[in-house]
């Protein structure tokens, strides 16, 4: 339950380390953001020398959250922290590797190179 | 005898009739009368000496209550008593109120469907702080069976859906995973090692096996 002013960690390498959720890409004004959902956000905290800097707006998609995920098996997960993705426009990850375990349910959702580049697909 | 039956028969209790009629052996009845049936030929055995003590014991056993016999389900078998020589009464078929009945028979189909899923797999008894490894089956990821290895913090008693939760480290990041116990995507199940735990809900590891945590 991402919400805005939300911090996240960054799971790849793309330059960030740290953002914080400032809007939640959607129809229908969505008051949080779960696994899967797209929002803009802002660097608050950078690796230096990186092609992201502090302060920079970009758009990220959540991949862990602290909110459970409910599969319809009756399995339910939940992360110890909530995690972000760096993305562009498209939908590619800006990063080359990506960090941590992965929700299936981002393939559903044509995340299909975040996933094929993830150490672990939950 | 006679006027024994009209004085409990003004009552309304069809069952007095059966109770009467078991009213010599009224101890051992009520011993067993959460499993067996009632007995409606005791009448015949009844003896001379035992009419005085059926009329103290069988109104002390106007128990307005449903029969119990073994399957509730066909419990209307009560008029089927061919035998009385007395007055055949209207078959009056008693149950207990609507919603206590439903719930004795959801907790019997309950019962039986934990039973038929124990019958075809090993479930060994879990408790919390046991480390455990599970072999799962996903569905979507083509049928691969994934193991799973991680400490139970915590364990939900509820029939058929009774869940555990898991909390192991993947890949850096710690994650908790509620699985049903009973579910049929876990194909297998094994006690690895026992941790002595002092409580029943072990959410105190969150914050100290948290690698994430600065």
């Amino acid at each position: 339950m991402i919400q805005p002013q939300t911090l996240l960690n960054v799971a790849d390498n793309s330059g960030a380390r740290e953002l914080m959720c400032i809007r939640i890409i959607g129809a229908g004004n969505p008051r949080y953001a779960h696994i899967g959902d797209v929002i803009v956000a802002v660097i608050k905290e950078a690796v230096p020398n990186m092609p992201l800097e502090r302060s920079e707006v970009i758009r990220a998609v959540i991949v862990r959250t602290c909110k459970e995920l409910k599969r319809d098996n009756g399995i339910i997960i939940r992360y110890d922290d909530n995690a972000a993705v760096v993305i562009d426009q498209e939908g590619n990850p800006k990063g080359t590797r990506v960090f941590g375990a992965i929700p299936r349910e981002l393939r559903q959702l044509n995340f299909t190179k975040i996933v094929s580049l993830a150490p672990e697909v939950l | 005898m006679q006027s024994i039956w009209r004085c409990l028969r003004g009552s309304g209790c069809h069952l007095s009739k059966s109770l009467i009629c078991s009213g010599g052996k009224a101890e051992s009845h009520l011993k067993h009368f959460l499993g067996n049936e009632f007995n409606l030929y005791g009448f015949k055995a009844l003896s001379s000496n035992g009419i005085s003590q059926s009329a103290n014991s069988g109104a002390n056993f106007l128990i307005r209550s449903m029969t119990t016999s073994i399957n509730p389900e066909t419990s209307d078998g009560q008029d089927t008593s061919p035998s009385t020589p007395e007055v055949v009464h209207p078959p009056w078929i008693k149950f207990k109120r609507l919603d206590k009945t439903a719930r004795h028979i959801m907790n019997i189909l309950d019962k039986e469907a934990v039973e038929q899923v124990r019958a075809e797999r090993e479930i060994p008894a879990i408790e919390p702080g046991y480390i455990i490894q599970l072999k799962v089956e996903v569905p979507e990821n083509k049928r691969r069976v994934s193991s799973l290895k991680g400490i139970v913090i915590a364990t939900r008693n509820a029939g058929l859906n009774s869940t555990f939760r898991l909390r192991r480290l993947v890949a850096g990041v710690g994650v908790e995973s509620v699985f049903p116990l009973y579910s049929p995507n876990i194909k297998e199940m094994k006690v690895l090692e026992k941790k002595k735990v002092r409580r029943a809900k072990l959410y105190y590891l969150r914050d100290r096996m948290n690698p994430l945590k600065k």
